[in-house]
């Protein structure tokens, strides 16, 4: 009934790095003509300060917005003409851009993102950050403001870190930092990040290793390193005591949410943390779903999580009641799971469930070139190495019920912790 | 050393390699169950699903959301297990199993690993042919679907989507959202999902899908075992969908939010169904209009003036006369200026020739992006699933990029003058009255409110 699971595929890989510190990753799989090109740059919003909160996310923006040899909407007109697919997305810590291009289009992809690492600032100008900002904070507006419970992982994340912390604030920023934002403080973000000793560049798919390396250097091996931004150290005192809130929301459920500080990403307790969320919550089999949404119907969903963030990473749990449901008491029986998972022994079955879920959503993932890509730039950069890219499941693989138990009872206390509960709102707004 | 490299130019792209679509068989058992599957493996893992011919489309008039309720159920709850235990099953596994409805079909689909496909067929099998509709999961459903129901209309952006529908669809199916409406929700019974499941579930209007890696051949041989002579209860008839005149005065329907931070907007008409015969030159079309980063309506109302964070378009493909739409959230202080932008742009379509490159663009764009979907089994389930469904010949894919190269922009001018009638299009926002009614005056529309109930 608990199969052993198949091994991780075994992935092709190449590690390269260019005189000027770019790091290089190849990973070649010919089943499609496809080729797909990610680059981390290990910058995010915790390389910000309070005061530009927003900066690293509105930077990303603003690199899609032309270089010296790209016009202003060329990025994606130039990709998207031959079929491709192009994004970026900024993260705490860090900011990745991507291209999946027809093979054969590599060379093409390789120009674009080594333009904008070495030719940017002179397609700056007042006019494209004054139209990005607007972009940014009608994004921030459909993502946040005009969502039901928009802002509420916001206020959570608030409360469970001080307020010099990164993780005090949004990524996308707070709109009168955007507002606050100058074109000089652009150019300096990308100065002090941007270059090819900050980076990783992964190629993988339809590409033969020795000529794909030859067109990197090609495009990227002239483009200076840069002196980087001296790393921010960010102390963290002990929360070391619960604290509570109530915002009211237009909305037709209350919602509760906890939330807890974990180890980062990279630890083998962060592991243990997503394995314990998985065991808790994933699937209608886990006992937080058949209790509380099936057996008893407190909740009309209920979902455990941990943010795969490096230097702390919050635990939250989220459960939306069921209408005429008091959040008091849902949150009485959420506690009693969480009790039980750091004082009784998690079941064979639990944590078998747990395992496989986990196991085979990573064997999921890794079957598009873009994830793959993706896994094997951030295992470079977050874990020194892209042979790294199976660490996750290697740890799951390596854990066991007991010691899942003991980090859980570790990090999981009632006394340090956040708790949010959103209420419905009436027509004026009262709650 | 390295030379100077001239970076003025983009480099030149080699010639693009043609995609095989990864083979597969199709295959119509004795029972009419029409049965695809292939070997195609990017991880140890299979994708099967079971897909009937009854979605929304399908609601009787006075039962909105019948349909999708019934389609939620089956994994309730089959042969000898309960839901439950179906799912602590497949989840055991590692897998994953979901039940669905939408517009066109019922969806039950099962994630396994690849070892697993006797499992996954068996249980499949049963699902199809012995669902129990229990009562307790019944009222379940009913409860939890009610709520998703009034939490649909916290979000603005659903909340838009339900007004346009409501307006462009009166009196069918799809003028209601998937879910149905609270009274109709409230009032379904035990019998109506036994008589819905029992009208609509044959097999001549389902397909099994399977992917992964395993042999295709001996799928079709486990499946006619494990299916054996499944016979539906009736023969179902497809229901249709009648259209009315087009006859819309300039009217924007307005769902009040005093404190939206943003403006919710919808811009549309109802169309075709997928397989009418322009469904190519309306993909290409939509490509340019406002199918991509790249496109019209994003290039002017991001690009160009920072209204938004994206605009859309979209000609949705159903069995039925899906509807075409323009979806963008806006800063409220635009939203009039941002509709007049967009209609200016389906006037501009339906007036003036693309240029060769734009043709060449939208064209070759979706020509290159379609190995992007095959990069996963589910991803290739759905192509399949997309033939299937709409009954399109079996190589319908081997000869897509031929029916794109043959389009013309004048062929392309025509299709827009077929489907898109600015003149005709409704509107419906979602935001703060007072601020945005004035801007629809100024551009010559009625502003008639809808109410801000679910």
């Amino acid at each position: 009934m608990h199969p052993q699971l198949p091994n991780p595929p075994e992935l092709e890989i190449i590690e390269e790095q260019l005189d000027n510190g770019l790091r290089v990753v190849l990973h070649p799989d010919s089943t499609l003509p496809l080729v797909a090109i990610n680059l981390w740059y290990h910058v995010g919003s915790m390389s910000e300060v309070p005061g530009r909160t927003g900066l690293a996310h509105l930077f990303e923006h603003m690199l899609f917005q032309g270089s010296e040899h790209v016009g202003t909407n060329d990025h994606f007109r130039l990709v998207q003409q031959v079929g491709g697919n192009a994004n970026g997305s900024t993260w705490y810590d860090r900011t990745n851009y991507y291209e999946t291009l027809p093979a054969g289009c590599l060379d093409l992809g390789l120009w674009l993102e080594a333009d904008r690492m070495g030719y940017l600032l002179p397609a700056l100008d007042q006019k494209k950050l004054d139209t990005q900002r607007q972009v940014v904070i009608n994004e921030r507006r459909q993502r946040t403001d005009n969502q039901p419970y928009g802002r509420a992982l916001e206020k959570l994340h608030q409360l469970l870190y001080p307020e010099v912390h990164p993780h005090h604030w949004p990524v996308i920023g707070w709109p009168r930092d955007l507002e606050a934002t100058e074109l000089e403080d652009v150019k300096e973000f990308f100065r002090r990040h941007y270059g090819p000793n900050n980076a990783v560049l992964t190629v993988a798919g339809d590409i033969e290793p020795r000529s794909a390396l030859a067109a990197i250097d090609k495009y990227f091996g002239a483009i200076p390193s840069i002196e980087l931004a001296p790393t921010i150290d960010h102390p963290l005192p002990a929360l070391g005591r619960t604290r509570s809130e109530t915002m009211m929301d237009r909305v037709a459920l209350p919602r509760l949410y906890l939330a807890y500080r974990w180890p980062g990403y990279g630890e083998r307790s962060w592991s243990a943390g997503n394995l314990l969320a998985t065991i808790l919550s994933g699937g209608r089999s886990s006992p937080m779903y058949r209790d509380l949404v099936h057996q008893r119907q407190l909740a009309q969903e209920v979902s455990c999580l941990l943010y795969p963030t490096v230097e702390t990473a919050p635990f939250l749990v989220i459960a939306t009641a069921r209408p005429g449901v008091d959040p008091e008491a849902l949150l009485a029986e959420i506690d009693t799971h969480i009790e039980r998972a750091i004082s009784a022994e998690i079941s064979r079955e639990d944590f078998d469930r747990g395992r496989n879920q986990l196991a085979c959503s990573i064997f999921d993932e890794l079957q598009s070139l873009d994830e793959r890509a993706d896994e094997l730039s951030r295992a470079a950069t977050l874990l020194g190495s892209p042979e790294r890219f199976s660490w996750e499941i290697e740890t799951y693989e390596a854990l066991d019920a007991e010691e899942v138990r003991r980090i859980a009872a570790q990090y999981l206390s009632s006394e340090s912790r956040v708790r949010l509960t959103v209420v419905p709102q009436d027509s004026k707004g009262r709650a | 050393m390295r030379g100077i490299l001239d970076r003025s130019q983009p480099p030149r792209t080699g010639p693009a390699r043609p995609t095989q679509l990864p083979s597969f068989e199709s295959v119509e058992l004795d029972s009419g169950l029409t049965v695809i599957a292939s070997r195609y493996s990017r991880a140890p893992r299979i994708s099967l699903h079971l897909v009937t011919r009854a979605g929304a489309i399908e609601d009787p008039a006075e039962r909105p959301g019948l349909a999708c309720l019934v389609a939620a159920l089956l994994d309730d709850g089959a042969g000898k297990r309960t839901g439950p235990e179906l799912a602590a099953l497949v989840e055991s596994l590692g897998g994953s199993l979901s039940a669905a409805g939408d517009w066109d079909a019922a969806y039950v689909s099962l994630g396994l690993l690849a070892n697993q496909i006797d499992v996954g067929l068996e249980l499949l099998a049963t699902i199809a042919q012995d669902p129990r509709f229990r009562s307790d999961e019944l009222e379940l459903n009913r409860g939890r679907r009610l709520a998703e129901l009034s939490r649909r209309h916290d979000r603005p952006g659903s909340l838009a989507d339900d007004t346009l529908m409501s307006v462009l669809y009166p009196d069918s199916p799809y003028a209601t959202p998937l879910l149905g409406t609270l009274a109709s929700l409230a009032a379904i019974s035990a019998a109506e999902v036994h008589s819905f499941h029992d009208g609509c579930y044959v097999p001549q209007e389902t397909i099994l899908i399977a992917i992964g890696d395993i042999d295709a051949r001996a799928v079709t041989e486990k499946t006619q075992a494990a299916f054996g002579v499944w016979v539906g209860k009736a023969s179902a008839e497809m229901s249709g969908i009648e259209l009315g005149a087009r006859d819309r005065p300039k009217v924007v329907h307005l769902v009040d939010r005093p404190e939206a931070a943003q403006t919710e907007l919808r811009i549309g008409a109802p169309d075709v169904p997928a397989n009418h015969q322009d469904r190519d030159a309306l993909r290409l079309l939509n490509s340019a209009l406002g199918g991509r980063f790249s496109s019209r309506l994003n290039l002017n109302l991001r690009e160009r003036h920072g209204f938004t964070y994206g605009a859309f378009s979209r000609f949705s493909e159903r069995l039925g006369p899906g509807p075409f739409v323009v979806s963008t959230a806006v800063a409220n202080s635009v939203a009039g200026a941002a509709t007049r932008e967009v209609l200016a742009e389906l006037d501009r379509l339906c007036s003036e020739p693309l240029s060769d490159d734009e043709v060449n663009e939208s064209r070759d764009y979706l020509i290159g992006s379609f190995p992007y979907g095959l990069q996963t089994i589910d991803g290739f389930a759905a192509r399949l699933n997309h033939l299937a469904l709409h009954r399109f010949p079996l190589d319908y894919f081997e000869h897509y990029a031929d029916r794109l190269n043959g389009l013309t922009a004048a062929d392309l001018l025509a299709v827009a003058q077929d489907h898109v009638d600015p003149q005709t299009m409704a509107v419906a926002a979602v935001g703060p009255a007072a601020e945005l009614s004035p801007q629809f005056d100024e551009l010559g529309f009625e502003v008639r409110l809808t109410p801000d109930q679910p």
